[in-house]
C-alpha cells in the first residue's frame, strides 16, 4: 500500500485508476488534487441531494456543486473522525463522513464505486498519521520480513481467538441465566402440580389430598438423595438446631427448634410440641433473608399461607443442607448472597492434548526452523544474509505463542463447561415438557 | 405488481377495524361483547400492519402496529402490546426514526413495568443504534447505552453491560469527554481481568484508557500506565504497552518521526481501526503544534 502513494504523490496527474474517474485539471492550478469523483452530496437543511464533485486534497476532503461550483463541504482530513458505508434509506449505497463535533456528510451516488472511493479517502486519511511529516514522503517503503509478517498472521489469529473467547463468555452467561430460568420454572411447576391435586380432590373433603389421590410420584432426580437418608436413623432427621419461631407476624417470636428431615421440615416450640410439618412436596419456597434467618412457605388454596420465620445461630450450617435438599425451591436475598460464592468454583481440570501439543508448536520458532521446501531454497538462498527471524521477532511470537495456548486452554474448559450446562438444560425442558403436558391433561379432566 | 392491491385491501382493513373500536364504544355501556369487537380490531389492525409491509408502505405499518398496541393496552394485555409496539418501532425504522424511538419507549415502559430488565435494555440499545446511525445524535445514544447497560448489570448479565459501557467510552472519547471514557475503560479492564476467557482482552482496555490520558497529559498517561502495569502484570508485555512506552518517549522528545515509526510498525501487524487511528491523530497534532502549528493543513 504505502507504494501506491508514494507513486502517486510523485505523479498525480497520471489516473493510476482508470476505474475511478479522471482528475479535474481545473482544480491542478492551486491545491494538487489527487482525486475527484462525480457524486451528489446531501443538504440536511433543505432535504435534498445535489449533483456535484468530491475532492481528495493531500489534506482535506472538498464538494463543489456542478452547477455555481460553489464549495459546500470544506473539510481537514485531521478532523475526521470516522468514514462509514452507509445506506440512505436503506437502498441508496453512500459514504458517510463523521467530523469532529459530530458533523456528519453524506456523500451519494458515488460514480465509479463506492468501495474505491471509500478505500481511498480511507487510505489517505490513515496516511496522516502512518506517514513522516512534511513533504519527504520518498521513502524506500521497507520490505516486510518473514518475521513481521509471521509476527502479524499471529496477531491477527490472536485478536479473533480472543473475540471468540468474548463472544464464548457471552454465551456462557446467557445459557446460566437460561438455567436459572429453567429452575424457577420447575419449582413454579411443582406448586402448580400441588395446588392441582388439591383441586382434584372435591371440595368438601375436609383431609388431605395425600389420602385421595395417588401418592406424588417420586422424581427421579430426587432419588439420589433420597437413598442418602439411611444414616439418618429411622425418621430421617438429618439436622435438629435451636430456633427461634415467629408465624407470619414478627411480634409473636418464641423459641422453638427447627428439624430438617429427609422427607420435609417440622418445628416444634420449646416444649417439644410439633407447630407444623412441612411435607418435602408441599414446601412451596424458601427464603433466606441472612445468613441467621429464613422464612418458610406452603401456600394453600383458600386458606392464607402457612409462612414460619426462623432465625437461628446455627443457621449457617444448615443452610448447605437445605440448598442440597430443596435446590430449587431455596432463594437467597441480597444480603444472603455471600453464600453462594463460595460454591461458584467450577470444575478447572482440563485436557492435556494442548500441552503435548504446544511445546512443538514453539520449538518451531526457536529453532528458527521454517520450512524450507524445495521450492523455497532459491529464495532462501537470496535471503541468506539476513536472518529469517531476528531475535525480537522470534520473541515476539513466542510470546504470542504462549498466549495463543493459554486462551485456547481456557475456551476448552468454557466449551466443556457449556456443554455440561447444555446438557443440564435439556434434560430440564424434557422435565418441564413432560409436567406441562401432565398438567394439561390434568386440567381437561378437571373442567 | 401485486403490492397496490395489498394496499388497497390494508386501508380497507384498517377502515373496518376503526369501524369495530368505534361500535365497541357505544356498545360497552350496554352489553358486553365490546372486549371481543376490540380483539377483532386488534387482529384487523395487525392483518392490515403486515400488508403494509408487504407494500412496503412502512410509515402506515407503523401506525397500524401502533393501533393495535393502543388496543392491546386496552385489553389490559400488556406483553402483547409491548410487542406490537416494538413491531410498530421496527416499521417506522425504515421511515421516520423519530416515531420509531417513541414506540420502542412505549415498548420500554411496559416492559420495564413488567420487570422484563433484559429485554428493555435490548430494545435501549436499538434506540441508541437509531440516534447513532438515523439521527447522528451521539449524545443521546450515549444516555441510551448507558441505560441499557443498568438494566444489564441489575440482570446480572454482565458481559452485555460492558459490551454498552465500551460503546459509551468510544463515543465519549470521540466527543472529548475524556475523563468518563478512562473511568469505564479501567472499569471494564479491572472487571476483565480475573476473568479466565476475558483477560487476554483486557490489555485493549487499559490501551484505550491510558491513550485517553495521552491525550489530556503526557505525565498523566505515564502514570496511569504504571498503574495498570501493577495492576495487570501481563500487560508489559503486550504489544500495545510497548506501542506505548514509545509514544511517550517520541512525545516527550517531540519527535514526531519517532511517533510515526512506532504508529507504522504496530499498524504494519495488526491494523489500527478507525477510533484508535482518530486518538493517534489528536496525539500526533499535539506533537505538531509546537512546531509548525497549523500551516500544515494548508
Amino acid at each position: 500500500m504505502p507504494l501506491v502513494v508514494v507513486l502517486l504523490r510523485a505523479c498525480p496527474e497520471q489516473t493510476l485508476w482508470p476505474w475511478c474517474g479522471t482528475v479535474d485539471p481545473g482544480q491542478m492550478s492551486g491545491d494538487v488534487c489527487i482525486y475527484s469523483w462525480p457524486c451528489s452530496y446531501y443538504l440536511d437543511l433543505e432535504k435534498r441531494w445535489v449533483p456535484g464533485k468530491l475532492s481528495l486534497l493531500p489534506c482535506s476532503l472538498k464538494f463543489t456543486t456542478d452547477r455555481a461550483g460553489e464549495v459546500l463541504v470544506g473539510l481537514p482530513l485531521s478532523s475526521i473522525v470516522e468514514i462509514r458505508k452507509e445506506a440512505s434509506h436503506f437502498i441508496f449505497s453512500a459514504i458517510t463522513v463523521l467530523e469532529k463535533g459530530h458533523l456528519k456528510h453524506w456523500f451519494g451516488s458515488l460514480r465509479p464505486s463506492r468501495n474505491a472511493v471509500f478505500n481511498i479517502i480511507e487510505h489517505f486519511w490513515r496516511e496522516l498519521l502512518l506517514s513522516p511529516p512534511g513533504a519527504a514522503a520518498e521513502v524506500t517503503p521497507s520490505p516486510t520480513t518473514r518475521g513481521q509478517e509471521l509476527t502479524g498472521l499471529m496477531a491477527s489469529s490472536q485478536r479473533r481467538l480472543e473475540d471468540t473467547a468474548k463472544v464464548l463468555h457471552h454465551q456462557g452467561e446467557q445459557l446460566d441465566s437460561v438455567m436459572k430460568d429453567l429452575e424457577k420454572m420447575d419449582s413454579d411447576l411443582d406448586v402448580a402440580d400441588r395446588l392441582l391435586t388439591e383441586l382434584e380432590s372435591p371440595s368438601w373433603w375436609p383431609f388431605s389430598s395425600k389420602l385421595w389421590k395417588t401418592p406424588v410420584e417420586v422424581k427421579p432426580r430426587e432419588s439420589t438423595s433420597m437413598a442418602g437418608s439411611e444414616p439418618f436413623g429411622k425418621e430421617g432427621v438429618v439436622a435438629k438446631i435451636p430456633a427461634i419461631i415467629s408465624q407470619r407476624t414478627e411480634f409473636h417470636v418464641k423459641p422453638g427448634r427447627l428439624t430438617i428431615l429427609v422427607s420435609g421440615l417440622e418445628i416444634h416450640d420449646s416444649s417439644s410440641l410439633l407447630l407444623h410439618r412441612f411435607e418435602r412436596e408441599d414446601l412451596d419456597d424458601i427464603k433466606v433473608h441472612s445468613p441467621y434467618e429464613i422464612s418458610i412457605r406452603q401456600r394453600f388454596i383458600g386458606r392464607p399461607d402457612v409462612a414460619y420465620r426462623v432465625i437461628s445461630a446455627k443457621m449457617p450450617e444448615v443452610i448447605p443442607l437445605l440448598e442440597v435438599q430443596f435446590n430449587k425451591k431455596i432463594e437467597l436475598l441480597q444480603e444472603a448472597s455471600v453464600l453462594r460464592s463460595t460454591g461458584a468454583s467450577s470444575s478447572t481440570e482440563r485436557s492435556w492434548s494442548f500441552w503435548h501439543a504446544a511445546p512443538r508448536l514453539r520449538g518451531c520458532t526457536t529453532q528458527r526452523e521454517l520450512p524450507a521446501g524445495g521450492q523455497e531454497g532459491g529464495q532462501l538462498q537470496l535471503q541468506r544474509d539476513q536472518p529469517l527471524l531476528s531475535e525480537r521477532e522470534t520473541q515476539e511470537l513466542t510470546q504470542i505463542l504462549t498466549k495463543l495456548k493459554g486462551l485456547a486452554l481456557d475456551t476448552e474448559t468454557e466449551l466443556e463447561r457449556q456443554d455440561e450446562a447444555l446438557g443440564g438444560i435439556t434434560a430440564a425442558v424434557d422435565r418441564a415438557t413432560l409436567t406441562v403436558d401432565k398438567h394439561n391433561r390434568r386440567m381437561k379432566r378437571l373442567t | 405488481m401485486d403490492n397496490a392491491g395489498k394496499e388497497r385491501e390494508a386501508v380497507q382493513l384498517m377502515a373496518e377495524a376503526e369501524k369495530r373500536v368505534k361500535a365497541s364504544h357505544s356498545f360497552l355501556r350496554g352489553l358486553f361483547g365490546g372486549n371481543t369487537r376490540i380483539e377483532e380490531a386488534c387482529e384487523m389492525y395487525t392483518r392490515a400492519a403486515n400488508m403494509f409491509k408487504m407494500a412496503k408502505n412502512w410509515s402506515a405499518a407503523g401506525n397500524a402496529f401502533c393501533q393495535a398496541a393502543k388496543l392491546h393496552m386496552q385489553l389490559q394485555s400488556k406483553h402483547d402490546s409491548a410487542t406490537s409496539f416494538v413491531d410498530a418501532g421496527n416499521a417506522y425504522k425504515k421511515a421516520d426514526p423519530q416515531e420509531a424511538i417513541n414506540c420502542l419507549n412505549a415498548a420500554i415502559d411496559i416492559y420495564t413495568d413488567m420487570g422484563r430488565f433484559t429485554i428493555a435494555a435490548k430494545h435501549h440499545i436499538t434506540i441508541a443504534e437509531i440516534y447513532e446511525t438515523e439521527l447522528v445524535d451521539i449524545e443521546k445514544a450515549i444516555a441510551h447505552y448507558e441505560q441499557s447497560a443498568d438494566y444489564y448489570k441489575g440482570e446480572e448479565s454482565n458481559s452485555s453491560a460492558n459490551k454498552c459501557l465500551l460503546k459509551v467510552a468510544a463515543y465519549a472519547a470521540q466527543l472529548e469527554q475524556y475523563q468518563k471514557a478512562i473511568e469505564i475503560y479501567e472499569q471494564v479492564g479491572a472487571n476483565t481481568m480475573d476473568n479466565p476467557l476475558l483477560k487476554y482482552s483486557a490489555k485493549d482496555y487499559f490501551f484505550k484508557a491510558a491513550l485517553c490520558h495521552f491525550i489530556v497529559d503526557e505525565l498523566n498517561a505515564k502514570l496511569a500506565l504504571e498503574k495498570y502495569e501493577e495492576m495487570f502484570p501481563a500487560f508489559t508485555d503486550s504489544r500495545e504497552c510497548k506501542l506505548l512506552k514509545k509514544l511517550l518517549e517520541a512525545h516527550e522528545e517531540q519527535n514526531s518521526e519517532a511517533y510515526t515509526e512506532a504508529v507504522k510498525e504496530f499498524d504494519s501487524i495488526s491494523r489500527l481501526d478507525q477510533w484508535l487511528t482518530t486518538m493517534l491523530l489528536r496525539i500526533k497534532k499535539s506533537i505538531q503544534g509546537d512546531g509548525e502549528g497549523d500551516g500544515d493543513l494548508k
